[in-house]
């Protein structure tokens, strides 16, 4: 009894409310969307971000099933205004998304006469509602002022109301109002307040039959229109149209529609949006229209367990070789019957993902899903993007925004048929080369001065290597000198390596930088010069990830390719990790000892390789036997010292390497024994064991 | 809030830390490293005798290392495959993979150390891999809509580790 007696009450409170509702808050961001489903006017809010809708009222309380056509939102007094075809009038609608009908004066006959408006706005410049109707013209009907509730005929528009519009937006700054026509092709119009006139301004839809029934602007002159029949919403610029070739978000369909939003609204993206990480060119910032989906914590439709951090849905089964089928395993959580996978593959490394490659269209998903599919004869080989997209909303492209789901993005390889990849030491693991540069003086084996980690790709066909890639990331710079970084393959020619088209990627970006050095015998790629020029340390940091603290955004990664000129039998490769060697860069002090023996900055005549690999020809000969130097040419011994101790070493893991100043055996006492047991089994894995407190942990 | 007491020993720890770790040469050691160090240290009493310990092992500057000695710590695993059936099959040779309870696996093959075709006359080729690395998991695609086969391999600390199978 109690709980009827509150419901009465509130249903009473409510009512008086109804007469004079509050207005909504001032410019809100969401699109509102008035449909009339069954013949009940409801209000749906929409993130044009996401094409993402909630109800926001389930009955308007409109009359007979009449509907609230012609909707704006004003920014003058914040509530919406729309023709309500019950009372053939203007009304209004405030936060309790209520119907109030307004009293109108019309006073002239073309009012009087004037009924059945679908399309109409609230001026951006004053609080005028503007209803325009083909056949009959373009009216204004004044909110407030000395007119208010007057309704007037734009004076000459009748003749020039000859396009059937289905919704019309006000421009944020221009007094003027935008249209797109419907059908199989639509072209954005723009109509005079003053005249009515319309004027064509450009094509810019073209596809199946669409009704534009919720036309909207932002605060930058950006236009969105939403297609009933596909729920698709575009987005144009006013200010350079052109023809739509890409969805910006994927909305509700709907059979009736009618759309109001805030002008001088922007458009963001919405908080807990999942976007790609596939690099620009493909779509993925919120800028560049990048495939993105609305989530909703764990809940949430996606790929594998995690939806904001690591991509972990898709794994890729076999390799993909040119002309033939590969497997993909897809794992999917929170599915429902409506759950679907698209996906693509960048087959022609064009940095974009086109029609002709998509390799999932609407595949229907289930928990998990594995999934064969062709690679075509034309897919390039070599290193490409893939995009994996799961959504309740079908036909989604590889941009744009959707209400749920997730997109990952993979970076992949593509080889020739019957190609043979090897990593070492895996596809995701590095091996870490370490050196200390105060050769040829021994220095405080801290074994920081140059930590670079590195993996080596073999891509080897009939027992032939066709080409080699290098994926690396500079793990610390903990020296006052400046190291360039080179990585030299003993035996193999120089001749033997295509050094025109050596292609580099650093920090996602290509550039120029690697090459083949000329005048050494053996094939040695310069990686970079001078490895200081990859990161900028945080002030008061001496060096790169040898402090605590002393970071640079993430570790810089880089990838070289090296095509041959002829294919290399992997038997005569030499062991991994070849040599991968530092050098002094050019003309940059690199300590006394380097400037007594040469008699100025020695540049590449100064170089630091693993223990027992020889220099390069550019190397100068006179740092053997030099201050610690205990190197003996014709005994094939180099780079050690008199007790044997190395300059470089290789640790076959992404290596925690010591903290400044702390020496190797101080950070992993294990070392000791593994180096003096010539066997190398003591301790195999000392550096799987650190004394946490004295290595680099970040 | 710290005591009287609690403070001083603070002190104490932080310059026998310095003291410990100032000897390594090579210059631009900056303090504040060693001041979040002894911090961490101030929380462990124990932390002293640990010092002591490290000191009296030997230090890189007294051992010799055998001149052939090159430090490496990987070791070398030959894998031979022979092909009996002439049906297209794909192998992965993947380092990280869990054994499911259901006799499956969870393979990681973002993490592989070989993908290839395999091509009638099998496969035949020598991996390098850490010390570290004791199990690896080849995962066999045949590309009739079946699930893979699985086979392991465990390190048996043997001179020569080999891994040789027939599919």
């Amino acid at each position: 009894m109690q709980k009827l007696g509150i419901s009465i009450s509130s249903l009473l409170i409510f009512q008086a409310f109804s007469l004079q509702s509050a207005p909504f808050d001032d410019c809100p961001t969401e699109a509102f969307l008035i449909q009339k489903p069954e013949n009940t006017a409801k209000t749906f809010g929409i993130d044009l971000s996401l094409g993402k809708s909630i109800e926001l009222s389930e009955n308007m309380n409109n009359q007979n099933g009449k509907a609230l056509n012609g909707v704006g939102f004003s920014d003058h007094d914040d509530y919406m205004y729309g023709w309500y075809h019950h009372t053939n009038s203007l009304a209004r609608v405030g936060n309790d998304y209520q119907i109030e009908s307004m009293t109108l004066n019309k006073v002239d006959s073309n009012s009087q006469n004037a009924s059945g408006f679908y399309a109409g706005d609230i001026s951006t410049v004053e609080n005028i509602w503007f209803g325009y109707k083909v056949g009959l013209g373009l009216f204004k009907v004044f909110i407030d002022g000395p007119n208010a509730n007057k309704m007037e005929y734009v004076a000459g528009s009748k003749a020039k109301a000859t396009l059937n519009l289905t919704d019309i937006a006000f421009h944020p700054d221009f007094n003027f109002l935008y249209a797109v026509t419907n059908g199989t092709t639509g072209d954005l119009v723009r109509i005079s307040t003053d005249t009515g006139e319309i004027q064509v301004l450009d094509r810019v839809y073209e596809g199946d039959k669409a009704t534009f029934g919720a036309q909207f602007f932002d605060v930058d002159g950006n236009m969105y229109i939403s297609s009933n029949q596909s729920g698709e919403i575009y987005k144009i610029d006013i200010s350079n149209p052109e023809l739509i070739d890409e969805v910006f978000a994927y909305g509700p369909k709907s059979s009736s529609n009618d759309g109001a939003r805030c002008a001088n609204a922007p458009v963001l993206p919405a908080s807990g949006t999942d976007y790609g990480d596939a690099p620009d060119s493909y779509g993925t910032a919120f800028e560049d229209n990048g495939a993105r989906h609305g989530t909703s914590g764990i809940t949430s439709l996606r790929l594998g367990d995690d939806i904001s951090g690591t991509d972990d849905g898709v794994q890729f089964a076999t390799g993909l070789e040119t002309g033939e089928s590969a497997i993909v395993l897809i794992e999917a959580n929170q599915i429902t019957s409506t759950s679907y996978l698209n996906a693509w593959i960048d087959w022609d490394q064009d940095g974009e993902f086109e029609a002709d490659e998509q390799v999932l269209d609407n595949y229907q998903a289930s928990a998990n899903n594995q999934i064969m599919y062709q690679v075509p004869l034309w897919a390039e080989p070599g290193s490409t993007w893939s995009r994996f997209r799961i959504s309740t909303t079908q036909d989604l492209s590889p941009r744009g925004g959707a209400p749920d789901g997730e997109v990952e993005d993979y970076p992949l390889t593509i080889t020739e048929t019957g190609v043979t990849l090897s990593y070492y030491p895996s596809a995701s693991g590095y091996t870490s080369l370490v050196y200390e540069d105060n050769y040829p003086s021994t220095g405080d084996y801290d074994m920081n001065d140059v930590a670079m980690q590195l993996r080596i790709i073999n891509y080897i066909k009939d027992n032939q290597i066709i080409r080699v890639g290098f994926e690396g990331r500079l793990s610390a710079l903990g020296a006052s000198y400046k190291n360039g970084f080179a990585l030299r393959v003993p035996g193999l020619a120089a001749s033997k390596v295509n050094g025109d088209h050596i292609k580099q990627v650093l920090k996602g970006s290509r550039v120029d930088e690697a090459y083949l050095e000329s005048g050494v015998s053996s094939a040695s790629i310069i990686i970079a010069e001078d490895l200081t020029e990859w990161i900028q340390t945080s002030s008061g940091c001496s060096y790169y990830r040898t402090q605590t603290g002393c970071t640079y955004e993430n570790m810089p990664t880089w990838s070289v390719t090296v095509p041959f000129n002829s294919a290399v039998s992997t038997g005569s490769m030499p062991a991994y990790p070849y040599d991968p060697f530092i050098f002094a860069t050019t003309a940059s002090y690199h300590g006394d000892d380097a400037n007594t023996l040469i008699g100025h900055a020695p540049g590449r005549a100064l170089e630091i390789h693993l223990k027992n690999k020889a220099p390069t020809e550019k190397f100068n000969n006179g740092f053997f036997g030099y201050m610690h130097d205990y190197s003996n040419s014709s005994q094939n011994k180099y780079f050690l010292t008199e007790n044997g101790m190395a300059w470089a070493m290789e640790v076959p893991s992404s290596w925690k390497h010591p903290m400044s100043g702390v020496s190797l055996d101080q950070a992993y006492p294990e070392f000791i024994d593994f180096a003096t047991d010539d066997s190398g089994q003591t301790n195999a894995t000392w550096y799987m064991s650190p004394e946490t407190s004295k290595v680099f942990n970040n | 809030m710290f005591t009287f007491n609690q403070k001083t020993l603070i002190v104490l720890l932080a310059s026998a830390l310095l003291t410990a770790c100032g000897g390594g040469g090579g210059g631009g050691d900056s303090s504040a490293p060693a001041a979040t160090q002894s911090t961490q240290t101030a929380t462990e009493t124990e932390a002293a005798p640990e010092t002591e310990t490290t000191l009296e092992t030997a230090s890189i500057d007294d051992i010799i290392i055998a001149e052939d000695n090159d430090l490496s710590s990987t070791f070398d695993l030959q894998l031979q495959v022979s092909k009996l059936d002439e049906q297209r099959v794909y192998l992965s040779v993947c380092e990280n993979y869990q054994a499911l309870d259901n006799g499956e696996y969870d393979v990681d093959y973002n993490g592989c150390i070989v993908r290839t075709s395999l091509t009638d006359s099998g496969l035949d080729m020598s991996l390098t891999l850490a010390n570290h690395s004791d199990q690896l998991v080849a995962a066999i695609w045949y590309f009739d809509g079946n699930p893979p086969i699985y086979i392991e391999w465990q390190k048996t600390n043997v001179m020569e580790e080999q891994w040789s199978f027939e599919i």
